[in-house]
């Protein structure tokens, strides 16, 4: 190696130094913050385990499931979670547009980041009538709320049985919209009525 | 005729008494809906608050709890006033906005302590920067010419070998 070279090396050593104490000033202006901002939404079983979710319902019979939410968005969010009912038929939310039906219940969620919280969601069928081929629910309780309905199964000949979904919107609040948007984020469980 | 005027009579004051019970359950329908649409706003506020204190630095974990309670009330109230129970929705919102100007007051507060800091934070940083930047700099060129003299002495000192003629 000859002075040239050493001249060379010691540029390049002084530029990386001067890259490094200059951080702090770029940071200011430049975010290097690569991290993915997300929300997770999640059901678990009434153990507070991914498994035992409700399925075979009796009607005056207690169920119960435990719905979560965890912040990952880089700060605080105001979170809602809504929870609907349907049939087989009615709409279900696609990857952009939440599901058409009116909420039966929901939750409010404030959470700073990294934070998640879990809310348990007991549910009974009180009221519901049947015939040979269809079941129709009429009264809902929620976490103590009765919900007065009308929500018609036909019998599934495949699946052998009356179906239900209960399902779980995730919305968050935009601030420049001043309002709630869906986030893109669903999660149920099928449900067998059965008399 | 006596019966017949009885009837009559029964008739108007069931009529009457329908529509103020009508009235008197409109008047609870509009007094939910405008104590959670207030609430609504109050919590909005609140939020937007918390956001602008946090994006300024501030610790926001002493009231997040406070935040919380508001939002899960304002839920309760939107259920109850769903399901027709008027009373509690009224209840459940006023106790949010109760707790949501609260929370609004607190965090506006932080905000404007932390407002005028950042200034003087980037302000510190770019002279640190700038200072630090110098330093490399004078640092890189006197080692480079110590480095330079040595390189030399070393060059001189190094004494010239002589090839050995192998014939």
């Amino acid at each position: 190696m000859d002075l040239k070279d050493y001249r060379n090396l010691f540029a390049v050593c002084s530029l990386v130094l001067s890259l490094f104490v200059i951080t702090p000033t770029l940071n200011l202006f430049v975010s290097f913050n690569v991290e993915e901002s997300f929300s997770e939404l999640s059901i678990l079983g009434p153990a507070h385990m991914a498994k035992d979710y409700p399925f075979n319902v009796l009607v005056n019979s207690e169920e119960s499931l435990y719905v979560t939410v965890s912040n990952h968005m880089g700060g605080s969010t105001y979170y809602m979670v809504y929870v609907k009912f349907r049939n087989q038929t009615q709409p279900f939310p696609n990857s952009t547009m939440s599901s058409s039906l009116a909420p039966l219940y929901e939750f409010r969620v404030f959470l700073l980041h990294g934070e998640k919280w879990e809310g348990l969601v007991r549910f009974k069928f009180l009221e519901v009538l049947s015939d040979a081929d269809t079941v129709q629910v009429k009264k809902m309780l929620v976490n103590n709320v009765v919900f007065d309905m009308n929500s018609t199964s036909k019998w599934d000949h495949e699946y052998n049985g009356f179906y239900f979904q209960l399902f779980f919107e995730l919305w968050l609040y935009d601030m420049g919209t001043q309002n709630f948007k869906y986030h893109e984020r669903v999660v149920g469980v099928w449900l067998n009525i059965t008399i | 005729m006596f019966t017949r005027k009885f009837c009559v009579l029964l008739l108007v004051l069931v009529q009457i008494s329908a529509t103020l019970s009508q009235a008197a359950a409109l008047d609870g329908d509009s007094e939910a809906v405008l104590a959670i649409s207030a609430a609504e706003e109050v919590t909005a506020s609140a939020y937007q608050a918390v956001k602008e204190a946090e994006i300024a630095g501030a610790d926001i974990s002493g009231f997040s709890q406070l935040l919380k309670d508001a939002v899960q009330l304002l839920a309760q109230a939107r259920t109850s006033f769903r399901v027709g129970d008027f009373d509690s929705a009224v209840q459940f919102a006023s106790l949010t906005s109760e707790i949501g100007k609260e929370v609004e007051t607190k965090a506006s507060r932080l905000r404007e302590l932390k407002r005028g800091l950042p200034v003087m934070q980037v302000w510190l940083t770019m002279v640190e920067s700038f200072l630090a930047v110098l330093a490399v700099i004078v640092l890189s060129f006197w080692s480079w010419r110590v480095f330079k003299r040595l390189y030399y002495r070393r060059i001189r000192a190094t004494k010239p070998e002589v090839a050995s003629d192998g014939s």
